[in-house]
């Protein structure tokens, strides 16, 4: 929920309203009337420090500016320049500016533009004393602009011209209303709360004024605020007259929203009012620039805390690991002769590995032993009629190869068959033996079988 | 705005700004340098893990290469610090002949590679053919020798030509190792 104070500076008296702001609701939580010279002691005990003022700028220029249709970033220049052109004692000034609607002058389109200026003085008055108490006004509104906003609350857009009328300790202020839009402004003499003869007769001028110079026939007259408290006057307003109720969008009693209607209205809807604002240049660049460097600081000084955070918890843990780098030191330390000896170890092993490595080759050469061993189981075959002629065996590797030449005594070639078959399949079924080729020659009778031997088992087991 | 208000308000705030900067900045290194003196201190502690674990292996890498010596020095025969290599041959050459009384043994000349010291040898024997078990048992002991060792570069089993008896020829090398005396 939004806070808002909205002050309004009503000749030598000052109106002070806090709100709430929930969602389109605006809540009246206090209300003060000030002297113009209490102002100062209350700015120094508020403990809030931005602030939405509303003046009755007693000089100020206003103006309906017929402009060419250009796009809205060159349409500010344009305008500032018209208004120092029809306005030469305005040196310094702050402005805001309406469009209100496209128009054929002189068979060209313009665009009808409102304009409403105040001097920068009178701004910086008001802006420096709320400054010499150390706040910040965030918006400074001419109450005219901020009343038609109140007025397009309550009533919504309306397509016909209106007069409003509305009250503070200055006078009465005019303001002409068409398409939700400002026209016109008058702030005029009055020295009576509600309508008298006077203001009848200030009204119907201005009417007059409408309808003459600008060209636009107000169809009703609208009382705001205290302007509708009495009505005493010997005089008819030229046109129907109405009060102006309380809007649902503000929760607050029907005398309050009557006797502070104008600061109310600085704060409804402060998006949209933000059109009006007439905060001068230098002091929106200073809060803007204040506020970037505020967050900087913050951001800094908020980092350097975490910082420190960060590097105090680093150094606890840095702590716990240098200790345990201590004792792992140490324990290694005690480690060194262990150290030392493995290395004299190693140097004798590394002395010696010639002669291991010569030793270790001598007892990989295959196991010939066994290999002849294996071969007796070819015994059989030879009492069956198998004549082996020749054995050559040869280290190959870890294995034996081992080449058998033979012939075979048989009275038949289904009998040597039989035999030669007996004698591969005897090869074939001795462990370790594998039969590289076999190949018999039927003439004669003879064969010729090549086994690789690799009993590793055996080896291994006689080393 | 009066600008001196404008410069006075500006001048305190940067200022603000300035020293928050600094202070911002002291903070950033700060956390960088310790970041990165964590991280060494870090790494250093695991090398130092690691090396401690290391140890463990080391002993029993030493234990390892204590047995490996041991089991060196017990094939290396006790004399080897004595004899020579030629010497230890000629001695094998000799057992291995009073061994196969039976064989004709030949030999070449002495060869050396390095510090291997070797000696081809030709082993010839006619037997007949149930002496099958005396000739394995032969290449047995051949193979069983140390010191020199004996390598077999191969064996030939024939029939005679009249087929009454075999005759077995083994071809190898004595070896033995120069240093032989210095694994002892």
């Amino acid at each position: 929920m939004a806070r808002q104070i909205a002050i309004s500076f009503e000749d030598d008296i000052v109106r002070v309203v806090y709100a709430s702001i929930k969602g389109t609701k605006l809540t009246v939580k206090k209300t003060l009337v000030l002297k113009d010279e209490e102002l100062d002691d209350f700015l120094k005990k508020e403990k809030t420090r931005h602030f939405r003022v509303v003046c009755n700028f007693k000089s100020f220029y206003q103006d309906i500016l017929l402009l060419p249709p250009v796009k809205e970033k060159f349409l500010r220049n344009i305008v500032e320049a018209e208004i120092r052109k029809r306005s030469p004692e305005m040196k310094e000034f702050s402005f805001f500016h309406v469009s209100l609607g496209e128009r054929m002058h002189e068979g060209r389109k313009m665009n009808e533009t409102f304009v409403f200026a105040a001097n920068n003085y009178d701004l910086s008055n008001v802006i420096e004393r709320f400054g010499r108490c150390g706040k910040v006004v965030k918006g400074i509104y001419p109450a005219a602009f901020t009343i038609s906003r109140l007025v397009n609350l309550s009533y919504g857009i309306a397509a016909d011209p209106l007069l409003c009328v509305a009250e503070s300790e200055a006078g009465k202020i005019l303001l002409l209303m068409k398409d939700g839009k400002l026209y016109f402004i008058r702030a005029a003499q009055s020295f009576e709360s509600g309508i008298h003869d006077i203001d009848v007769q200030n009204i119907n001028m201005t009417v007059n004024y409408c309808r003459q110079t600008l060209r636009l026939n107000p169809l009703q007259v609208i009382l705001l605020g205290t302007a509708c408290s009495h009505y005493e006057t010997t005089m008819d307003l030229t046109l129907p007259a109405v009060c102006m109720e309380p809007t649902s969008a503000i929760i607050a009693s029907r005398e309050t929203f009557m006797e502070f209607i104008i600061p109310l209205s600085a704060v409804v809807d402060v998006k949209k009012s933000e059109a009006g604002n007439l905060l001068p240049q230098s002091y929106r660049s200073f809060y803007r620039q204040k506020e970037i460097l505020t967050y900087y600081t913050a951001f800094f000084v908020i980092f350097f805390i975490i910082g420190l955070g960060y590097l105090k918890i680093k150094q606890t843990e840095m702590e716990d690991v240098r200790k345990k780098i201590n004792s792992l030191r140490s324990e290694m330390q005690a480690m060194e002769p262990a150290i030392a000896d493995y290395e004299n170890k190693k140097k004798e092993l590394d002395k010696r590995m010639p002669l291991i490595n010569f030793i270790n080759s001598m007892n990989s050469s295959p196991d010939m032993q066994m290999a002849l061993v294996a071969l007796s189981s070819l015994k059989e075959a030879r009492e069956k009629g198998v004549n082996i002629d020749a054995i050559d065996m040869s280290p190959e590797g870890n294995a034996v190869r081992i080449k058998i030449k033979g012939g075979i005594t048989a009275k038949s070639f289904t009998e040597m068959q039989q035999l030669y078959q007996g004698i591969t399949e005897s090869i074939k079924k001795t462990g370790g033996m594998h039969l590289l080729s076999d190949k018999i020659d039927l003439s004669g009778k003879v064969f010729h079988i090549e086994i690789k031997y690799s009993g590793v088992a055996d080896a291994a087991s006689r080393r | 705005m009066r600008q001196a208000d404008v410069d006075s308000g500006l001048k305190k705030l940067l200022f603000l700004y300035a020293v928050s900067g600094v202070l911002f900045l002291i903070a950033l290194g700060g956390v960088i340098v310790l970041k990165k003196y964590g991280d060494s201190l870090s790494n250093t502690m695991n090398r130092l893990q690691t090396a401690k674990q290391n140890l463990i292996r080391i002993k029993e890498a030493h234990k390892d290469i204590a047995e490996t010596i041991a089991e060196m020095k017990s094939i290396v025969p006790e004399d080897a610090a004595v004899r020579g290599p030629e010497e230890r041959i000629f001695i094998g050459i000799d057992e291995l002949k009073s061994r196969l009384k039976n064989a004709e043994v030949s030999i070449t000349n002495i060869e050396y590679k390095g510090d291997e010291v070797s000696l081809p040898v030709g082993i010839k024997a006619s037997a007949a053919g149930k002496d099958y078990a005396a000739f394995v048992n032969a290449v047995g002991y051949l193979q069983s020798m140390s010191f020199p060792f004996f390598s077999i570069g191969s064996i030939s089993i024939s029939a005679s030509q009249d087929k009454t008896a075999v005759l077995y020829e083994i071809k190898g090398t004595l070896k033995t190792f120069k240093t032989a005396e210095g694994g002892r």
